[in-house]
């Protein structure tokens, strides 16, 4: 009997130690990403700047747009990528907390994971309206496009957004399973 | 908690009808581009990409389908940590991880064979996916095992 509780033991020793390791791979994975990210954004602000003031050298430099559309174009990129940064931070943050404590379902950790979700449906939100005021500026002449519409909307953001969403409240159905057994115990 | 768990049965359902679409959808893009496959077979490397096109659209039916799967169990048994659901989880990560590997690697062996300029590159994304819906698989496991207690409890 001690020897199969013994076994048991280990067992459970070995798949908390493999989860924390997980953790730590998803965190450090997460965290370059994000590093990457906001290099990204940091090089195109400066693109950004210089074509501002260099005209049409950089990063408008492209036919298929003008200088202001160049930084229309540019601006739209950049809040663009530092979105997707502050949900990956939310994705770290959460990795970090799971890595920690002693069970999954906290509350903080489902607030995290809620909190990536609506920053994707922001970002989703975004790239629509900035795809209507492309439209605009098109229309205006404000910009020219020789090409077709150059923001995409793309809906698995939505879809990754609303996964997130259901996770999360997942996570609070836990949390609540958790408490009742932590109460019983 | 009554009131949660009919949230959740009513945001299982409302997926179920999503991930049904989305299968019916990848199906029928899967023929399709069998079809066009076979319509461009003289042009080799075009049939070629087609074939590696359906493959994916494969892939991602068997998702939804498995999802389908996993959403009408949440629905019957009221609870997301029903019996068989990290299994379900499981497979969904797994089918993830090959597509991952195997997709780009149909679309480069077939377009190889065809002596085209190609480069073997597995999707990142999709790996990454695949091991964090493991991981997710992982504590759905731990939540059944809660969830089987509160049941004994009660």
């Amino acid at each position: 009997m001690s020897k199969v509780k013994d076994i048991n033991e280990r067992t459970l020793e070995k798949e908390k130690k493999d989860f924390t390791e997980f953790c730590k791979f998803a965190e450090g994975m997460l965290t370059a990403i994000m590093a990457l990210i906001i290099v990204g954004a940091a090089a195109l602000f400066i693109v950004i700047i210089m074509d501002n003031a260099m005209k049409n050298l950089t990063y408008s430099s492209s036919s298929k747009y003008t200088t202001a559309g160049g930084i229309f174009y540019g601006v739209y990129d950049l809040i663009s990528m530092l979105c997707f940064a502050v949900a990956l931070n939310f994705g770290v943050k959460a990795f970090k907390k799971l890595k920690d404590g002693e069970t999954p379902f906290r509350y903080e950790i489902a607030d995290k994971i809620k909190a990536a979700g609506i920053v994707l449906f922001a970002t989703g939100f975004f790239s629509i309206a900035a795809g209507i005021v492309e439209g605009v500026l098109e229309s205006t002449g404000v910009i020219v496009v020789t090409d077709s519409s150059l923001i995409s909307i793309d809906l698995s953001i939505f879809m990754w957004g609303a996964v997130l969403f259901a996770v999360a409240y997942i996570f609070n159905y836990g949390c609540k399973l958790q408490q009742e057994s932590d109460e019983t115990l | 908690m009554e009131a949660k768990i009919e949230r959740i049965k009513y945001s299982a359902r409302l997926m179920m009808g999503l991930s049904g679409l989305m299968a019916v959808l990848m199906l029928i893009g899967c023929f399709a581009c069998i079809a066009e496959a076979v319509i461009n077979r003289e042009f080799a490397v075009q049939a070629a990409k087609s074939a590696g096109n359906a493959a994916d659209c494969a892939f991602y039916a068997a998702t939804a389908f498995t999802a389908l799967r996993l959403l009408g169990n949440i629905v019957s048994m009221g609870t997301p940590f029903g019996e068989k659901n990290d299994k379900l989880i499981k497979a969904i990560g797994i089918i993830t991880l090959i597509q991952g590997f195997a997709s780009p690697a149909v679309r480069a062996s077939l377009l190889g064979i065809l002596h085209a300029d190609v480069t073997y590159t597995s999707n990142s994304a999709l790996l990454f996916t695949g091991m964090i819906i493991l991981f997710i698989a992982k504590i759905f496991s731990y939540g059944q095992i809660l969830q089987q207690e509160s049941d004994e409890t009660l």
